[in-house]
């Protein structure tokens, strides 16, 4: 399953649709902001029982916790630092790119303007690695 | 014959006068019987004995050099000696000769004038005490004979020429003594004057004493070494009891000493009258009643007169009535007061009034009353008008530092404050009276307090300059201790010998606080900028995916028109992307500017074409450079600075080929680079607005574009301390100039 780190319903939408074009998008978690994807990942606060994600699409500007941290507390617990982390972002800037890998994101995304792009990029990630990539199976 | 010559024979017995035939040889050859009568010897006593034996020694000398005439063949005229008689007496002859050297023989007669001789000298006076009279007074007496042959000579003339008697006796004529150019002219004068030839000789001497006429005259004497000295000479001819002339007596008064006196004096007056004439102040001397009875030579000149018009004359008939009464009213002072006033009179010169300043003192009579008014005036116009430009220059001095807003501090080559302006002291917080005098060091905060005096001692050794004219910030200390930033630019400047350091100050607090401020508005306003076009780019993400997934999902059920309004607004939301995108390019400039490093230009130009690879072979645009310099700045931005102006050269190409030639030369610190093109140029007058963010010069359909380019290369120069601007002539091309620092 997809875990969807998202505060903007509008964008969590597209997101939706892009992967509904691949047939993905029932097996879809969207949480709001990094605390609630924290609670989500520990099953804690209301999160208890929740499903261990196969792979999470994280945005970096997030209210509350920004999505570095999210990043840091996933990468740097021995439980979920196998899962692999997609950082979707508006921002093209370097810096975000350069802190992202440093945290160990296994893969960085500017988000394109363009909505065909989108689906196409959308539609790459899930043929990468869903189809083609080998990741470990749940514990 | 012979009867004759024994005629003759009884003559030469019977005569009365001595008759006789001498020899060369010194001997009497034949005397008549005169002699032995006259003298008392015998005829062969006469006729056995040298003739020079019976001369007497005084004459000695005298007959010898007339016996050398003789032997020169020349006739004795008129000869006085004296010859010894039997007793011891002598007589006094005076001869006449003839000789007749074939025969070696001399034919003479002398005639015994001893009485007419005595009786002379009697008329002279010169009686032994009556001679010595004439030898103790200290004026020259010489008697001459008719023909000049001087006869006697007081003592005083002969110590006063330096000759002894025997020298001059029966010898020389008073000529010896005189000097010839004297005697010609006053021979000259008397010719005139008694209207008859005189002979430029002893003549001139005579002439009128012969004629009774008193002659007193002034001469040179000649002493026998040569020198000179002045004398009064009067000549008085002497005369026998018959009237006849028998000499002449010169009685001369030595006036060298009233010569002197009159030298002196003159010299004197010469000196004073050269001081009086050479000195730039004007002098006078008035009478007690206002008339002038003497100006020097700058009052002649300078008031347009001469002595001789002035003397006589009172300051009404020389000057204009006002001025003349102002003098006449400080004259009046100095009369009634006789005391010497100082006071300043104006004097009318050719370019206007002029101040003098004027010393006026009296000169008392022997009774004590006031009998002339001296005065003595200096011209002080130009010193007024000094005075007055160096009092309205400290007035406007005095008026800028004490409404300056800069304080205004001298100090001294110690460091002791000399002046201190009221910004100065209320800058500081102090009194005037609690900087003044003390060092300035105290406005400073250590450590530099502490080492001020030594920065001194070491400009005034070395002359080093570390602060001198170059303006620079530095602290200061108040009162109360805070501190405050100011800039200081401090100056030297000598006066005299001693040097002083001027500090103007301006108090840099406010500009500190606005410095501060703008930039931190400046950093607020790229924060601002980057993170709303940053915020506003997710809305418009939305609005644009949305319209396109609407376009997707409905295209079936739209008609035409719904579905010519949906792209529009996709097109409008795609522009407003650009131009985010834009902004957030724009200020990333100043916030996301890299730290300086050196850079090399071909590089960057190389990386440059390589990024524009596409458009340049699309366009069939040719690059050239030469050979490009390492500058100091951002390489990302300067790739950044070529690609948008090449970028723009090969955009506006206007459809021929574009050329572009890349260049630059170096000005001592900074490199101009050049950018040139071949292209549609730019009007001038658009050349300002080309900077302006957003601006553009076509329309939309024209040329694509949001109008940025040209913005973020002008922010990019400038992050560079450079300047950026455009040359062009349009339809021929364009070339954008820049600078950027060097990087060495």
């Amino acid at each position: 399953m997809l875990l969807l780190v998202e505060d903007n319903p509008a964008e969590a939408r597209l997101t939706r649709e892009a992967l509904a074009e691949c047939g993905l998008d029932d097996d879809l978690k969207v949480v709001e902001d990094g605390e609630a994807a924290c609670d989500y990942l520990h099953q804690t606060n209301g999160f208890s029982g929740a499903k261990r994600p196969n792979m999470i699409l994280l945005d970096l500007n997030l209210p509350k916790m920004h999505g570095r941290e999210v990043l840091r507390t996933i990468k740097s617990d021995p439980a979920l630092s196998d899962i692999p982390v997609i950082v979707v972002s508006n921002s093209c800037s370097p810096d975000d790119i350069k802190e992202s890998y440093r945290l160990c994101a296994n893969s960085y995304i500017a988000k394109p303007a363009d909505i065909d792009e989108l689906f196409s990029v959308i539609r790459s990630l899930v043929e990468f690695w869903f189809q083609k990539a080998r990741i470990p199976d749940e514990p | 014959m012979k009867r004759e010559s024994n005629q003759y024979l009884h003559f030469f017995e019977q005569s009365q006068d001595l008759l006789c035939i001498a020899g060369l040889d010194g001997f009497f050859k034949r005397l008549n019987p005169a002699w032995t009568t006259l003298l008392g010897h015998s005829m062969r006593e006469l006729l056995a004995t040298p003739f020079l034996e019976f001369v007497h020694p005084d004459d000695l000398p005298a007959t010898l050099a007339e016996m050398e005439n003789i032997r020169a063949g020349k006739p004795v005229i008129w000869f006085e000696n004296r010859y010894r008689c039997h007793d011891g007496r002598y007589r006094r002859l005076l001869w006449r000769a003839d000789p007749v050297l074939r025969r070696k023989l001399i034919y003479a007669i002398a005639r015994d004038v001893t009485e007419r001789h005595e009786a002379l000298e009697q008329s002279l006076g010169l009686s032994a005490w009556q001679r010595a009279i004439l030898d103790s007074a200290d004026l020259t007496i010489i008697s001459t004979r008719p023909d000049g042959i001087i006869q006697t000579i007081n003592a005083g003339a002969l110590c006063k020429l330096g000759y002894t008697e025997g020298e001059v006796v029966g010898r020389l004529t008073p000529e010896v003594i005189h000097d010839a150019e004297e005697v010609r002219r006053r021979a000259e004068v008397l010719s005139a004057e008694l209207g008859r030839a005189i002979a430029p000789g002893f003549e001139a001497f005579v002439a009128k004493a012969r004629l009774g006429l008193p002659d007193e005259n002034e001469w040179s004497y000649i002493r026998k070494d040569g020198s000179r000295f002045p004398v009064v000479l009067s000549v008085t001819a002497i005369r026998g009891a018959d009237g006849a002339i028998t000499g002449y007596l010169g009685v001369g008064r030595d006036v060298s000493a009233r010569k002197q006196a009159e030298q002196r004096r003159a010299d004197a007056e010469n000196l004073t009258r050269a001081i009086l004439d050479n000195t730039p102040a004007v002098m006078f001397v008035k009478d007690a009643s206002g008339r002038y009875k003497m100006v020097n030579r700058q009052f002649e000149s300078l008031f347009h007169v001469t002595m001789d018009q002035v003397i006589g004359r009172t300051d009404a008939d020389i000057f204009p009535a006002a001025m003349a009464e102002a003098f006449q009213r400080n004259d009046k002072l100095v009369l009634e007061s006789g005391r010497p006033l100082q006071v300043e009179e104006i004097a009318p010169h050719d370019d206007g009034p002029h101040t003098y300043l004027s010393v006026k003192f009296p000169i008392m009579s022997p009774s004590g009353a006031p009998q002339l008014i001296c005065g003595v005036a200096a011209d002080i116009t130009e010193r007024k008008a000094m005075e007055r430009e160096v009092a309205l220059r400290e007035a406007r001095l005095r008026a800028v530092l004490d409404t300056a807003v800069e304080g205004i501090v001298t100090i001294d080559e110690r460091g002791i404050v000399l002046s201190a302006n009221p910004s100065a002291t209320v800058m500081f917080g102090y009194e005037p009276s609690e900087i003044i005098g003390r060092n300035v060091s105290m406005l400073m905060p250590e450590p530099v307090r502490s080492e001020h005096d030594g920065f001194l001692q070491r400009y005034l050794a070395t002359g080093e300059r570390r602060i001198i004219g170059m303006p620079r910030e530095v602290e200061a200390v108040r009162k109360d201790g805070s501190t405050l930033p100011i800039l200081l630019s401090v100056g030297e400047c000598l006066v005299g010998h001693a040097r002083i350091f001027t500090g103007i100050m301006h108090d840099n607090s406010e500009r500190h606080r606005a410095e501060l401020e703008l930039q931190k508005s400046n950093r607020d306003l790229e924060q601002f900028a980057y993170v709303a076009s940053h915020d506003l780019q997710e809305p418009l993400r939305m609005v644009t995916s949305y319209l396109q997934l609407l376009a997707k999902r409905s295209s079936p059920v739209l008609d035409e028109e719904a579905t010519g309004f949906l792209n529009t607004a996709l097109e409008g939301a795609k522009r407003m992307r650009a131009l985010i995108q834009d902004l957030l390019a724009y200020s990333r400039v100043g916030s996301r500017g890299r730290p300086f490093s050196p850079v090399c230009m071909a590089r960057v130009l190389g990386d440059t074409i390589s990024n524009l690879k596409l458009a340049i072979e699309s366009s069939g645009a040719s690059i050239t450079s030469e050979s490009l310099p390492e500058v100091l700045g951002d390489a990302v931005q300067l790739g950044q600075l070529l690609q948008n102006l090449i970028g723009n050269a090969i955009k506006f190409s206007g459809g021929k080929a574009p050329r572009i030639h890349v260049s630059a030369i170096r000005s001592s610190g900074t490199w101009r680079f050049a950018v040139a093109d071949n292209g549609i140029g730019i009007d001038p007058k658009f050349f300002d607005r080309i900077f302006v963010i957003f601006q553009r010069l076509h329309t939309r359909a024209e040329y694509e574009g949001t109008g940025i380019g040209l913005a973020v290369c002008k922010r990019i120069v400038e992050r560079h301390n450079g300047i950026i601007w455009p040359d062009s002539t349009p339809g021929k091309g364009s070339t954008f100039f820049f600078t950027l620092p060097a990087a060495a």
